[in-house]
C-alpha cells in the first residue's frame, strides 16, 4: 500500500475528493473555505500530497486527484461513512454527532478494526442466522425499554465477536452472499465449507474433526428427531447438532440433488 | 521402573489401538467402539526378542492434542511426562485422512514415530489399496501394517518402534503454509531459552504459543522475558491480520492439507461394496421413522433376554448351592456354626451367585452394542431427547453403562468434555437401575408376579428409573448447573463385527466385579447380618421369634414407623438398612431374615426364600412392587457414592447424591403405595 499520511492530510484529500464531484477540478479557494483554513497552509498541504502523487496542481490552476489520490480518497470516505453508519444505525447515536465524532475516529482506527467493523454492519444487518432479534432488544434497552427475553444470551452473543473475513475478500464481504449455514440443507446435498464462524474450544474442536475451509462434505441424514444432522466429511461420518452446524457456512455443490 | 524403556501407543478413537496393546502386553482390557471411552493411561509389559523388556503406554484415542479436553490433556501430558523413547502412532487404513491429522501433530514432539497402518483388512475389503512405500517416504516414519483385531503385525512393530528409538529417529516435522512457517521461523529463535534442554521441541512449543494453547502458554509465560512474549502476540496479530483467522484454526487446516495431499497421493481407491452394505444398515438403524422404535425394540431385547434366558441357567445355579447347603447341614453338628456356613454364608453369597446369568447376559448385551458401533448411533438417535433434558447425546452412554454398574458408568461420564453436563450425569446415573438391582426385582416379580407379565413389571421399573433421572437432569441443569452445553460433535464409527474374543472379555471384566463384590463386600455383610439376626438369643419362655428379638430386628422395628407410608414392615426395613452396603445384598439379607425364622436348615437357598416371602401375610404384589421402587432410587451403594465423591471432585455432591435420592425414594413409594391402596384398592 501506500506510505501513510497524517490525519490532516487525509481530511485535504476527502475533501478535495468531495468538492470534485466526479472529476471537476477543485480550486484552492473552495479547500481553504471547506476547511476553514488560510490559502498558504491549502498550498503548502498541496504540495506534500503531490509529493506523494495523489494529486496533481500547477500553480494558479485547479486541483485534480490521480487516480491513485482518487483511489485512496475513496478508500477514506467508504471509512468515514462505515463509522458513521455503525454510530448510527448499531449504536443509534444521532447523525451530527456521528458525523463529527467519525472525523475524528477515522484517522485513529487500524485496517483491521475498520474491517472488522464492516464485517460486523453487514453481518448484523444481513444476519444469515436470520435472527436479528438481539439487535432490537439492545435499542430497546438503550431506549429505556422494558426486556422480557433474557439479556443474557444477547450479552454473550456479542462478546464472541464476528470474525473478520478473509484479507482476500477486500472490504465487502461478498465472499459470504451466497453461502447457507449447513444446518438449511437435507439430506444427500453435497456441499464446500467456506467459513466457520465462531472462536475459541468449539471453532477448534470443528477444525480438529476436519471441518476447515473448502473441504468437501455430504449430508448424510437427519436424527429421527429432526436433530442432530450425521455429515460425511474426509470419508468418515460425523454428527453435529444444527446449532454447530449453522456455524458452518457452505457454498452447495453444482451436482448436488 | 524408571529403567525400562517406555513405548506409547498414541491414535484416534476407534483406531484398534487398544486391540493392538492388548496383543502385545496380554492385558486384558477395555477394547470398546465407543469413541472416548479408555481415558485412563494403561500400562502393560512386552518383552522384545532381544530379551530386553519394555514398558508399553496405551494413552486415550484422541482426534488432537489440544488442551480443551480431558483425554487431550492427558493424552499429550503422558507422552512428555513419561519419558517415552518412541511413539506408535496409530493410524486406522480405513480412515486415513483424519488420523494422520492426529500424526502431524505427534511428529512434533521431537520423540522417534512410528506409524502402525492398522485395521489393513478393512481397508482392503473397502478396496482401498495404500501404497506403502509411498507412505512411509512421504511420512518419513517407519510404516507397519497391521490387523489389531487379529494381532498380525503386532511384533514387527514394537520391533519397529524399539529399533526407532535406540537409532533415535526424530520425524522431521511437516511444512505448513509459507504464513505460517515464517511467524515459526520468527517465535522458534525467542523461545529456545525455554525448551528445558529439549531443542527439538521448540518446534512443537512455537506451534502451541501460536494457537494460544492455555496450558502451555501459562507455562511458557513464567519462563520467558515480556518482550518475547510481545513480539511473540505481535507475530500472532500479523498472521492473523494477513490470512484473517485465528492462527489456531490456520494451523489445523494446514495440518489438514498436509493429511488429505498425503492421503490422495497413497490412496487406490475402488468401488466398495461393503461400505455399501454397511450404509443400508445404517440407514435403516437410524432411519427417521424406524429409529427410535429400533432402539426401543433393541432395550426390550436385552431386558426380555436377560430375564427369559437367565432364569433357567440361576435355576442350575440355585440347585447346586441348595445340594452344597444340604451337604454341609449333613456333614456339620447342628449349633450356631452350623447356622453361619449354611444360612451366613451360603445363603447369602449364593443368593447374589445365583444372578450371574442375568449379570452375564447383561454385560454382553451391553459390549455387543458398544463394540458393533451401535452404541454411538444410538446417542445419534436419542440425542434430541437427551438435549431436552439438558444432557448431552453422549450422556446416554454412561447411563446405558449404569444399567450395568454405576461405578463404571460414573467412570465413564469423562467422555463428557463439559463439566456442568458431568456432574449432572453423574448425579443421575444412580437411578439407571444397576445391575445388582437385578437380583431383588428377579426374586421379588419371580414371586408376587405372573411370569407372563414379569418382563413387563421389569421393563416398568426401569423406565421410572430413566423418567426420574431425566426430569432430575432437567432440574439439575436448570438450577445447580446453569449454561449451555458443549458442543455435540461426535464420530459416528464405522460398524463393525466385533470378535468373539474382544466382547468375552469385555463381559468377563465388568462381570469379574460383581463377583468379586460377593465374595468380599457381600460375603463380609452376609456374615453380619447372621450375626446381626442372630443375636442375642431370644430368652427360651420367649414369645418372639429368634429374628425379632435380634439386634436386626429391633432397629428394623425402631425404623418401622418412618417406613409404614410405603407399607414396608420391619423385615424389608431392615433388608434395605443391609442394602446400602450393595443392593444385591437386600436378597442375602432377605434369606438370613426369612432363613432365621424357619427351620434352620435342610434345604436352603432361594425356593424357601420364595415360600416364605410369599406366605408372609405383610407381603403383597403392591407392597412388593414399592419395595422395588425404593430399591431402585434410595441410596446407591457404597462403592457408587465413594466414585461419585471421586469423579465429581468432592465429597459434597456424593452427600447431596445420599439426601436427594433417599427423599426421592420415600416420597416416591409412598406414593405408589398410598394411591395402590386407596385408588385401586389393591
Amino acid at each position: 500500500m501506500t506510505e501513510n499520511l497524517s490525519s490532516s492530510m487525509e481530511d485535504y484529500l476527502e475533501v478535495i475528493y468531495e468538492l470534485s464531484d466526479g472529476g471537476k477540478g477543485v480550486r484552492v479557494k473552495q479547500i481553504a473555505d471547506r476547511l476553514g483554513v488560510s490559502l498558504p497552509s491549502v498550498t503548502s498541504a498541496l504540495k506534500t500530497l503531490r509529493e506523494a502523487g495523489l494529486v496533481n496542481h500547477e500553480r494558479y490552476r485547479a486541483v485534480e486527484l490521480t487516480p491513485q489520490g482518487r483511489e485512496r480518497a475513496d478508500a477514506l470516505i467508504r471509512r468515514h461513512d462505515a463509522l458513521v453508519r455503525f454510530l448510527t444505525e448499531i449504536l443509534l447515536i444521532d447523525v451530527e454527532t456521528a458525523e463529527q465524532e467519525a472525523c475524528h475516529m477515522e484517522h485513529a482506527i487500524g485496517p483491521t478494526t475498520l474491517q472488522r467493523l464492516v464485517n460486523f454492519l453487514q453481518s448484523v444487518q444481513r444476519c444469515p442466522r436470520g435472527d436479528p432479534r438481539w439487535l432490537g432488544r439492545l435499542h430497546a434497552r438503550w431506549r429505556g425499554e422494558p426486556c422480557d427475553d433474557p439479556c443474557e444470551p444477547c450479552v454473550l452473543m456479542l462478546e464472541s465477536p464476528l470474525e473478520g473475513v478473509d484479507a482476500s475478500e477486500g472490504g465487502n464481504g461478498e465472499a459470504l452472499q451466497g453461502l447457507m449455514p449447513l444446518s438449511s440443507l437435507g439430506p444427500g446435498v453435497r456441499c464446500i465449507v467456506r467459513h466457520v464462524r465462531g472462536r475459541g474450544p468449539n471453532r477448534r474442536r470443528l477444525a480438529d474433526m476436519g471441518i476447515c475451509r473448502g473441504v468437501p462434505l455430504e449430508v448424510e441424514k437427519v436424527a429421527p428427531l429432526g436433530d442432530p444432522i450425521d455429515i460425511k466429511v474426509r470419508g468418515y461420518h460425523l454428527c453435529l447438532r444444527k446449532d454447530e452446524a449453522a456455524r458452518i457456512l457452505v457454498e452447495p455443490a453444482a451436482d448436488s440433488s | 521402573m524408571a529403567d525400562v524403556p517406555v513405548i506409547a501407543f498414541a491414535g484416534n478413537p476407534n483406531s484398534g489401538k487398544t486391540s493392538l496393546f492388548n496383543a502385545l502386553t496380554g492385558a486384558h482390557q477395555h477394547v470398546a467402539n465407543y469413541p472416548g471411552v479408555t481415558v485412563d493411561v494403561k500400562h502393560g509389559r512386552h518383552t522384545l526378542e532381544d530379551g530386553t523388556e519394555v514398558r508399553v503406554l496405551d494413552l486415550p484415542g484422541t482426534y488432537s492434542l489440544t488442551a480443551y479436553s480431558a483425554e487431550e490433556k492427558v493424552a499429550r501430558q503422558a507422552l512428555t511426562d513419561h519419558g517415552a523413547v518412541a511413539i506408535v502412532c496409530v493410524v486406522d487404513a480405513s480412515n486415513l485422512e483424519r488420523n494422520l491429522y492426529l500424526l502431524t501433530q505427534v511428529a512434533e514432539l521431537g520423540i522417534p514415530v512410528v506409524v502402525a497402518l492398522n485395521m489393513m483388512d478393512e481397508a482392503e475389503r473397502m478396496g482401498l489399496g495404500i501404497d506403502l512405500d509411498r507412505l512411509e517416504g512421504l511420512l518419513g516414519v517407519p510404516v507397519v501394517p497391521t490387523v489389531g483385531r487379529r494381532g498380525e503385525g503386532a511384533r514387527r512393530l514394537i520391533e519397529t518402534a524399539a529399533r526407532a528409538a535406540s537409532n533415535g529417529d526424530r520425524p522431521k516435522p511437516f511444512e505448513m503454509s509459507a504464513h505460517v512457517e515464517e511467524a515459526l521461523a520468527e517465535v522458534v529463535p525467542l523461545i529456545e531459552g525455554a525448551v528445558d534442554g529439549q531443542p527439538e521441541r521448540a518446534r512443537f512449543l512455537a506451534i502451541k504459543l501460536l494457537e494460544r494453547d492455555p496450558e502451555l502458554i501459562a507455562d511458557l509465560e513464567r519462563k520467558l522475558p515480556s518482550e518475547a512474549l510481545d513480539r511473540i502476540d505481535e507475530v500472532r496479530a500479523d498472521l492473523e491480520t494477513h490470512l484473517g483467522d485465528d492462527p489456531e484454526i490456520l494451523v489445523a487446516d494446514d495440518r489438514y492439507g498436509i493429511a488429505a495431499g498425503i492421503t490422495r497421493e497413497v490412496i487406490r481407491p475402488s468401488a466398495s461394496g461393503r461400505a455399501r452394505t454397511a450404509e443400508r444398515v445404517d440407514s435403516v438403524l437410524t432411519n427417521r421413522i424406524l429409529g427410535l422404535p429400533i432402539l426401543l425394540l433393541m432395550m426390550w431385547a436385552l431386558f426380555e433376554g436377560v430375564f427369559r434366558l437367565g432364569a433357567p441357567l440361576s435355576d442350575g445355579i440355585e440347585l447346586g448351592f441348595g445340594w452344597l447347603a444340604s451337604v454341609v447341614s449333613h456333614a456339620m453338628p447342628d449349633g450356631p456354626l452350623r447356622s453361619l456356613v449354611v444360612d451366613g454364608v451360603i445363603s447369602g453369597v449364593g443368593g447374589v451367585l445365583v444372578f450371574i446369568p442375568q449379570v452375564l447376559l447383561l454385560f454382553l448385551g451391553i459390549s455387543i452394542m458398544e463394540d458393533t458401533g451401535y452404541l454411538a448411533r444410538a446417542a445419534f438417535v436419542v440425542d434430541r431427547i437427551m438435549h431436552t433434558f439438558g444432557l448431552h447425546g453422549k450422556s446416554f452412554i454412561p447411563m446405558l453403562l449404569g444399567f450395568g454398574c454405576s461405578v463404571p458408568a460414573v467412570m465413564a461420564t469423562r467422555i463428557l468434555n463439559d463439566p456442568k453436563d458431568r456432574l449432572a450425569t453423574i448425579l443421575v446415573i444412580p437411578w439407571m437401575s444397576c445391575s445388582a438391582r437385578l437380583p431383588v426385582y428377579a426374586l421379588l416379580i419371580g414371586v408376587f408376579f405372573r411370569p407372563e407379565h414379569g418382563g413387563l413389571v421389569l421393563m416398568s421399573l426401569y423406565l421410572l428409573g430413566v423418567v426420574l433421572a431425566v426430569i432430575a437432569a432437567r432440574v439439575f441443569r436448570g438450577t445447580l448447573f446453569k449454561g449451555e452445553s458443549a458442543p455435540f460433535v461426535m464420530e459416528l464409527p464405522p460398524y463393525r463385527m466385533p470378535t468373539a474374543r474382544a466382547v468375552v472379555s469385555h463381559m468377563w471384566e465388568r462381570a469379574w466385579l460383581y463377583i468379586q463384590k460377593a465374595g468380599t463386600t457381600i460375603l463380609a455383610m452376609s456374615v453380619l447380618m447372621w450375626a446381626l439376626s442372630s443375636f442375642p438369643k431370644p430368652p427360651p419362655d420367649s414369645t418372639h421369634s429368634e429374628l425379632e428379638y435380634s439386634i436386626a430386628g429391633r432397629a428394623g422395628k425402631t425404623l418401622e414407623p418412618a417406613m409404614q407410608p410405603a407399607g414396608f414392615d420391619w423385615k424389608l426395613t431392615v433388608a434395605l438398612f443391609t442394602g446400602l452396603a450393595a443392593k444385591e445384598v437386600v436378597v442375602s439379607s432377605l434369606s438370613t431374615i426369612y432363613g432365621v425364622k424357619a427351620d434352620a436348615g435342610e434345604e436352603g437357598g432361594i425356593p424357601k426364600l420364595r415360600e416364605s416371602l410369599r406366605q408372609d401375610p405383610a407381603m403383597s404384589p403392591l407392597v412388593a412392587y414399592g419395595f422395588m421402587v425404593f430399591v431402585l432410587l434410595y441410596i446407591p451403594c457404597v462403592s457408587t457414592v465413594v466414585i461419585v465423591a471421586r469423579e465429581a471432585g468432592g465429597w459434597k455432591w456424593a452427600g447431596f447424591l445420599v439426601l436427594y435420592t433417599t427423599i426421592v425414594a420415600w416420597v416416591v413409594a409412598a406414593i405408589i403405595h398410598q394411591a395402590g391402596r386407596h385408588l385401586l384398592g389393591l
